[in-house]
């Protein structure tokens, strides 16, 4: 089977399914099974040890997993999927234009930016209250504050656009 | 006894609540908002009522609704659990008038401890000592800079009837006061109706330590030790444990003494808590006291051997303490984590969602309190606390082991929680040698990378999580994975003969 190219924690890994019990993982052979409860409760037993492991969420090829207290955040990539994105990647010259979502429901309290402003990573740009509490929601690049999308006072859902950094 | 109890609450507390009523032989009666119609707290209770809709205000926050349900189901008593009504003066008042007995301390009493400043004014009146700073509360900014620099940086901005670290602002000059202070102000008027908000001196670095009290209607106070709650996050507790490491015999003397006398200078009974910062010379100063029951109570419960929940009630209803102070011996260490629906790695953001699949840790001296199970909704109305593991052992250091394997055991899915952050702080170098303050977290935990990891993620663990999630990626759209657990079981052999 083809390689699978795993991100691990930010940690890549190649991940390769020679048959159904063993697999390659950066060349080196492992002996695998694999078993599930249900579609959320898997177990895996690698050499001589079983893991138990929970499907926290799965957004397409990002996967978020637990297991023995620990999450572990894997984002899969055929080598294709990989291409792809190194293409798409150089075409963009890595400039970031992005719209930055709320992380959650709650309400615009402040904007304490203005739009065509310049502004660096991790400054600032609005507070918004969720759970009774206020949070900054910060800019993650340096950029141009291209537009602002919302105002004071009005509340948002999860996913909501905020601004847009250029 | 009382017959019927109502819980005016949710979640693992109102749970907690349910199964001490079932214990003394008591009909248990929840309340639900329209999210929480089949959760646990619902199904568990003996009768479950609709109480209105999602939002906390029409529902767990409705004092009329609930006084008056409580009459319809003839219930001689109301729990209030924590939060929601528990600390709110106006509501306790209803209650007695109601002629239905509230659990808790007299509305008199929540009353003089409600005002963070008037309690400031009354614990300095009985010579509990406190945190130098204004006892009354601050009207306008110029009055702020005044006090402020009369006090000397760095203050803390604290709402008078705040909590939580709702309304809590740290601030360091002069500068930063303004946008602090209308910030403060907004905080304390959303959480709690009210913007006072008073300034303190900043203890700096200091450890929160508590004193769980309790007093019968007769005059009888115990205290049942203190609990360190040192580890927090915005003034919210994470990981709580009793006895502290920090204090010596002599200075749990000094401090519960003090607990007493705060206790008894509000004319205090049921369980209450005071809630103390000590600097690093081990002095005290009180913080507040909360007069409920705490979420952290199952600590306590675990090194004294007394059901706090059971003896609330029993005091309610008029019986006298079931014992005495020197009854109470500390009888091991124990540590509670708070489990949260909530994102670490982004802001500490709460998660909403369902509960695909939920397999708690179990073995000896672990105790989980909780509110979900499989397939639970977690709403964005409510405090996104999930559950509770509580652990007991003779010494800290063990202790923290078996929380630490108790954790490992822990299988969430559908939501992320704070369960790896919970392990990181087990493995802090500071957290296991005692030596930390209130700033622990902030200081310690908040960047990665430090090598706090390095102790339980190895290679052997990043390779399953590499194959798991390369399997996941094959798996054919719309896939349902095939039982074949059991497919060695001789049993179902033998049904087939």
């Amino acid at each position: 089977m083809s390689e699978l190219f795993v991100t691990v924690n930010g940690k890549e890994k190649v991940v390769q399914f020679i048959n159904s019990d063993k697999v390659l993982i950066d060349g080196k052979e492992y002996h695998y099974d694999m078993s599930s409860e249900n579609e959320f409760h898997y177990f895996i037993r690698l050499n001589k040890k079983t893991f138990d492991i929970t499907k926290v969420v799965k957004d397409k090829n990002k996967i978020a997993i637990l297991t023995e207290g620990n999450y572990f955040e894997c984002n899969v990539q055929t080598k294709l999927e990989k291409y792809a994105e190194t293409i798409l990647a150089h075409s963009e010259k890595s400039h970031h234009k992005e719209d930055v979502v709320s992380p959650m429901p709650g309400m615009v309290l402040k904007i304490q930016k203005n739009e065509n402003e310049e502004i660096t990573i991790g400054e600032p740009v609005l507070i918004l209250e969720a759970m009774k509490m206020e949070n900054e929601v910060t800019s993650p690049y340096s950029g141009l504050l291209k537009k602002i999308y919302v105002s004071e006072n009005t509340p948002v859902e999860k996913g909501t656009k905020l601004f847009r950094i250029e | 006894m009382f017959k019927k109890i109502l819980i005016a609450n949710r979640g693992e507390i109102a749970v907690r609540i349910i199964r001490a009523c079932k214990e003394l032989g008591i009909i248990s009666a929840s309340v639900y908002s329209e999210v929480d119609k089949y959760a646990l707290h619902s199904r568990l209770a003996d009768e479950s009522h609709f109480i209105g809709e999602s939002l906390p205000s029409e529902s767990y926050l409705n004092q009329n609704k609930i006084i008056d349900l409580a009459k319809e189901i003839k219930a001689d008593a109301i729990h209030p659990g924590y939060g929601f009504l528990s600390e709110n003066a106006a509501f306790i008042k209803k209650v007695e008038e109601s002629g239905i007995v509230f659990i808790g301390p007299s509305s008199r009493s929540v009353e003089m401890m409600g005002s963070k400043t008037a309690a400031r004014h009354l614990m300095k009146k009985h010579g509990v000592p406190i945190v130098p700073g204004t006892t009354e509360k601050i009207i306008s900014i110029d009055s702020a800079k005044k006090n402020a620099s009369e006090i000397g940086y760095p203050i803390l901005l604290k709402a008078s009837s705040g909590g939580g670290g709702k309304g809590m602002k740290r601030v360091f000059a002069e500068e930063e006061l303004e946008a602090a202070f209308s910030s403060a102000q907004r905080e304390a008027l959303k959480a709690f109706g009210d913007d006072s908000v008073y300034i303190e001196k900043l203890v700096e670095n200091p450890k929160h330590i508590e004193v769980q009290i309790i007093a019968d209607k007769f005059g009888n106070y115990c205290h049942l030790f203190e609990r360190e709650c040192s580890v927090q996050r915005r003034h919210q507790k994470v990981i709580e444990e009793a006895p502290s490491s920090f204090v010596d015999d002599e200075t749990r003397n000094r401090i519960t003494t003090a607990a007493i006398n705060a206790a008894k200078a509000c004319g205090y009974y049921n369980a209450g808590t005071i809630e103390f910062l000590m600097d690093k010379n081990k002095n005290f100063y009180f913080l507040e006291m909360n007069t409920r029951l705490q979420v952290e109570h199952p600590v306590t419960e675990f090194i004294t051997g007394i059901d706090l929940v059971k003896e609330q009630i029993k005091i309610a209803s008029g019986e006298r303490l079931s014992f005495k102070q020197e009854d109470l011996r500390i009888l091991g260490h124990a540590i509670e984590c708070r489990v949260y629906a909530e994102d670490p790695e982004n802001n500490f953001l709460p998660i909403t969602g369902t509960v695909e699949y939920h397999r708690l840790p179990s073995g000896p001296n672990i105790r989980i309190d909780r509110g979900i199970e499989t397939s639970s909704e977690v709403s964005r109305f409510y405090d996104p606390l999930l559950s509770k593991i509580s652990v007991l052992e003779k010494q800290r250091t063990e202790a923290i082991k078996r929380m630490d394997i108790a954790l490992n055991d822990y299988l969430i899915a559908g939501i992320k929680s704070n369960i790896s952050f919970l392990k990181r702080i087990l493995h802090n170098k500071k957290f296991n040698n005692g030596e930390y303050s209130i700033n622990l977290i902030e200081e310690d935990l908040l960047t990665y990378g430090r090598g706090d990891e390095s102790s339980f993620i190895n290679e052997e663990l990043e390779n399953v999580a590499a194959i798991f999630a390369a399997y996941l990626k094959q798996l054919p759209k719309n896939h349902v994975p095939s039982k074949k657990v059991y497919n060695t079981n001789k049993w179902a052999d033998i049904q087939h003969e």
